[in-house]
């Protein structure tokens, strides 16, 4: 079996290069018919990957090969597939490939259609080879290469500048990540002296005796502050979370896949992969969770004043991923991982469901718009429903496992600061009920917003509907693999790649206390949405007037968009500009065409010289004899001996 | 003060107050008469410096056979032709007075710092006189010696005289060519062709003009007509300010 | 001053080449030009026996004698040229020799 590692992410290679260059001439709209068996022959490899490992207990690798081979720098292209490896091929082919199959449905019909089925296999080989990295150098070039597909992909529909404007936005806040992340690599191999992951003598088993090497604690507080800064761009944590809202502007397959399931989980990946490093200092844990809570609950405020369908869910992504941060940063590694699979299943969902409504609704995207939607799509109305279920964790949906189990992981952490990442986990838990069942009642229920005259919402095809199904059911069992708490198959399973870190035992009360809280929690966020949006008992307007500058900094994602234009943008446009008109155009080209000016000057002076009489040609074989006796004379004689 | 160095001083000045004549006259007749005696003064400090047989051959070649080509030369370019003494631009005067004083100091300088050959020949005069005299002398040398410049001497001569006497020749008899524009005519320096109408590009016969500026450009493309009769074509004079036979 | 030496001769022989250039420099006719050339080579000529007088040696002389020669070709020729020149209408003005001129 791991001879055929490299198939994994073989497959959804080819299937890019054949689309890509093939496309335009052949291939056209038939990309679908490459693009998704490769998928799928992912997806089958993956399944028996899970399945060999589950059964050996061994980890899996295959050396490719030698890439750099400078002296004692040697980076080997290999592969490793441990248990968190297995799960996370499994949730990024299972996804991708179930949003294969959706976008074949909601592309039909795009002229692009072929560039998509290219970017978006690169996209999964991208990220199928980010997980099966051994090392950080190769980790590092597949996360650029993520970041570069989901650049192409949010500015898909290239001819819109705001898609142009936030695929770089997207890409440039990812840069910024990717320079600490850079330096934590570098730090990580000045200190270790490799870059490899794994053996005795890479940098995990380092970073765990690193007293016993005599690596000095701020060193490792170092590195993992600057790994969970790199992280923290690519998964959209505080402050550099602004690019994700703005990448709703790609086509929602990809918001699905990329900004749902798998890149903004590679940060996370990343992190769980290092844990030996954080473990090291507390520091580092503290700074994580910081950012992880305060993540979560600002993204939940700002969610609740949306109107956009898409970044309503975005902002839910991105609170989410706050709680698997802030998981991780209090110590509950398995349940981080548990909640990032749990997660990909149904915000994957919940994106598919927002592109059924926003093709059904003929691209409207503002829920002030819709209403009622449940009578014209059924399916996607069910779907939708059983996601915003699993969202605000509703036993037995599958979110509620994971959640659950990230707010009891942090009361019970080993760290101080645990308990109080628990309490802000159950107010954004409160708050992410409440915003999701605002979508779906100002959404489905109550009267139409729209002209049915004039809009006729359809529910989607055979193509569109089959993914939104199989999520569906997805969220609902998926989270008995974690079943019962603490102590199920996949605890069991993805705790071997955990081993320096203690097994979570809790109680039996503990468990159900904290089940039975966090369902009472999320039913009252649901309440309170019922009554604001379905009754209209409680007046969202009322209340948005009576704090007008509360809901203002809402509304407006707390101004950081103008804070870093002011800081950032700005100033650097002004350079640019000083750059491009004063030492481009000034210096630069006036110096070159001043040569040229110059020289056109002084041949236009020294073409006097030839006046075409001959009188003043003899003049100059005279002068230049004389010059030549008065050298000879100066140099070779006895004048002045 | 011996003989030699007075008789030096005579010939030096009167050497240089002719060739500042050379120079200075307006008349190229009257140049012609300083050269030659410039010339025949020339001829004087070679006898002074032991060598006659030059000092004679300077007088019958020079003199006799060069500049008096030179003044036959001057006759047969119309006298009246005479352009104005100094060139155009009064800058190239005063560079070249200038080059020539530098020159002069130059000059000047390496004579006096110079190392001389002190005589180590062997044609002292003794040795001279003992083979019979300078022409003997010289006859030794250039037969044995300097036998190959001579050849090429010879040779030079030759060419000198094909090329004087090409440039010379009248146009050669022969055919004439289609295009009938504005001619030339060889043989007659001041006949112009018959009465040509105006050419397609506006171009009139040529005429001699005493004064007339530098002619213009479109007068270098015209073509040759060669013809038998050298007076068909030709109408002397009469298109010219002068009525004279040609 | 009291003897005769080689330096009288060469400042002699200098003098002349100078009045000699100046000429070829400042004159318009071409003839005068063609007069002044050959004084030059005269002045030169002078030089030569010069030397070969101090150094007691038959070269200088032998030299001149081809020079004489050579100046006498050269003088044909020139004179051709500026008569084949006159009778083309052409002006023997040094100074409308300008088809060097851009």
């Amino acid at each position: 079996m791991a001879d055929l590692l490299f198939l994994i992410p073989l497959l959804p290679l080819a299937a890019f290069c054949i689309n890509i260059l093939l496309g335009r001439s052949l291939i056209g709209g038939n990309a679908h018919w490459v693009a998704v068996p490769a998928v799928f022959g992912s997806w089958i490899l993956s399944l028996l990957v899970l399945l060999d490992i589950n059964d050996t207990e061994h980890a899996l690798s295959q050396r490719l090969f030698t890439w750099i081979p400078s002296g004692d720098f040697n980076v080997t292209a290999s592969l490793y597939a441990d248990q968190l490896t297995a799960i996370m091929l499994m949730v990024v082919s299972t996804v991708g490939l179930l949003v294969h199959v959706y976008s074949v449905g909601y592309m039909h019909g795009d002229p692009g259609f072929y560039r998509f089925f290219s970017y978006l296999p690169l996209f999964v080989f991208s990220m199928l080879m980010l997980v099966l990295a051994d090392n950080l150098l190769v980790l590092f070039v597949f996360w650029e290469a993520v970041g570069l597909c989901s650049y192409l992909l949010i500015g898909y529909y290239f001819r819109r500048r705001s898609a142009g404007n936030a695929a770089r936005k997207a890409f440039i806040v990812n840069r910024v990540g990717d320079l600490g992340f850079g330096l934590g690599i570098m730090l990580a191999f000045w200190t270790f002296g490799t870059i490899s992951f794994y053996g005795d003598a890479g940098i995990f088993e380092q970073a765990y005796n690193h007293e016993a090497l005599g690596i000095a604690g701020g060193t490792m507080t170092l590195m993992g502050i600057l790994l969970f800064i790199g992280a923290s761009g690519k998964s959209a944590q505080f402050p550099l979370h602004v690019w994700l809202p703005d990448a709703m502007e790609g086509p929602t397959p990809v918001s699905a896949l990329i900004h749902a399931a798998t890149m903004v989980t590679a940060g996370i990946y990343m992190v769980a992969r290092s844990y030996t490093i954080f473990i090291s200092s507390e520091t580092a844990m503290l700074f994580v969770t910081v950012i992880g809570a305060f993540t979560a609950l600002m993204a939940a405020t700002i969610a609740l004043t949306q109107n956009d369908i898409k970044r309503i869910v975005a902002y839910s992504t991105l609170s989410q991923l706050g709680y698997m941060a802030f998981a991780i940063g209090t110590g509950a590694w398995v349940a981080a991982i548990f909640h990032l699979m749990t997660h990909a299943f149904f915000k994957g969902l919940l994106f598919l469901g927002c592109g059924s409504v926003i093709h059904g609704m003929h691209e409207e995207q503002d829920i002030q718009k819709m209403g009622g939607l449940r009578k014209y799509m059924p399916l996607t109305f069910w779907t939708f429903l059983i996601g915003s279920l699993a969202n605000a964790g509703i036993f037995p949906l599958a979110g509620f496992w994971s959640k659950d189990e990230i707010l009891l992981g942090a009361w019970i952490s080993d760290y101080s600061f645990g308990p109080f990442a628990s309490i802000v986990g159950f107010a954004a838990a409160f708050l992410t009920a409440l915003y999701m069942f605002r979508l779906v009642f100002l959404v489905f229920f109550g009267k139409e917003r729209f002209d049915t005259s004039r809009l006729h919402p359809h529910e989607s095809g055979y193509w569109m509907a089959v993914p939104l199904v199989v999520l569906a059911v997805a969220s609902v069992v998926v989270g008995f693999v974690g079943f019962p708490p603490e102590d199920g198959w996949f605890h069991h399973f993805v705790h071997h790649a955990f081993e320096h870190v203690e097994e979570h035992h809790v109680t039996m009360t503990q468990t159900v206390t904290f089940g039975v809280l966090s369902t009472i929690v999320a039913l009252g966020g649901i309440f309170v949405a019922y009554l604001t949006y379905h009754k209209g008992t409680i007046s969202a307007e009322a209340m948005a007037a009576r704090f007008p500058a509360v809901y203002q900094f809402l509304y407006n994602k707390w101004y950081f968009d103008e804070l870093y234009g002011k800081i950032f943008v700005q100033p650097l446009q002004r350079f640019s500009d000083f750059l491009w008109k004063i030492v481009d155009i000034g210096v630069i080209d006036a110096a070159v065409n001043g040569v040229a000016t110059g020289i056109s000057a002084t041949s236009q002076r020294l073409r006097q010289v030839q006046t075409g009489l001959v009188a003043n040609y003899a003049l100059a074989i005279a002068l230049g004899m004389v010059l030549i006796v008065g050298v000879y004379l100066a140099g070779f004689s006895n004048l002045f001996r | 003060m011996s003989w030699d160095v007075v008789f030096f001083y005579l010939i030096a000045a009167v050497s240089l107050i002719t060739a500042l004549g050379v120079v200075a006259a307006r008349n190229p007749v009257h140049s012609g008469i300083f050269l030659i005696l410039c010339f025949v003064n020339i001829a004087g400090i070679f006898v002074m410096l032991g060598a006659e047989f030059l000092a004679v051959i300077q007088i019958i070649v020079y003199t006799g056979a060069i500049l008096v080509l030179v003044l036959f030369v001057i006759m047969l370019v119309d006298p009246e032709d005479l352009p104005s003494f100094h060139t155009a631009e009064p800058l190239q005067r005063y560079l070249s007075f200038l080059l020539g004083a530098v020159l002069l100091l130059e000059i000047g300088a390496a004579i006096v710092t110079r190392t001389g050959i002190v005589g180590t020949g062997t044609a002292t005069p003794e040795n001279v006189a003992a083979v019979g005299g300078n022409t003997q002398a010289l006859g030794r040398i250039i037969y044995s010696k300097y036998l190959l410049a001579f050849e090429v001497t010879s040779l030079v001569l030759t060419v000198g005289v094909i090329g004087a006497v090409v440039l010379a020749l009248p146009e050669r008899l022969g055919e004439r060519l289609n295009t009938r524009r504005g001619t030339i005519s060889l043989s007659h320096s001041r006949g112009t062709d018959e009465a040509l109408p105006e050419g397609p590009r506006g171009e009139t016969p040529i005429r001699v003009d005493r004064n007339r500026p530098a002619p213009p450009a479109a007068a270098a493309q015209r073509t040759i007509i060669l013809t038998k009769d050298p007076d068909a074509h030709t109408r002397v004079g009469q298109t010219s300010d002068r009525t004279r036979q040609g | 001053m009291g003897e005769l030496t080689v330096e009288h001769f060469l400042f002699l022989s200098a003098a002349l080449f100078i009045i000699g250039m100046m000429g070829v420099l400042t004159r318009r006719n071409m003839l005068i030009i063609l007069m002044c050339i050959e004084l030059m080579v005269a002045a030169v000529s002078i030089s030569f026996v010069a030397f070969a007088w101090e150094s007691n040696t038959l070269g200088g002389q032998i030299f001149v004698l081809f020079a004489l020669a050579v100046a006498a070709a050269e003088a044909a020729v020139g004179l051709g040229i500026i008569l084949a020149l006159s009778r083309r209408g052409k002006s023997v003005d040094v100074d409308d020799l300008r088809s060097l001129r851009d």
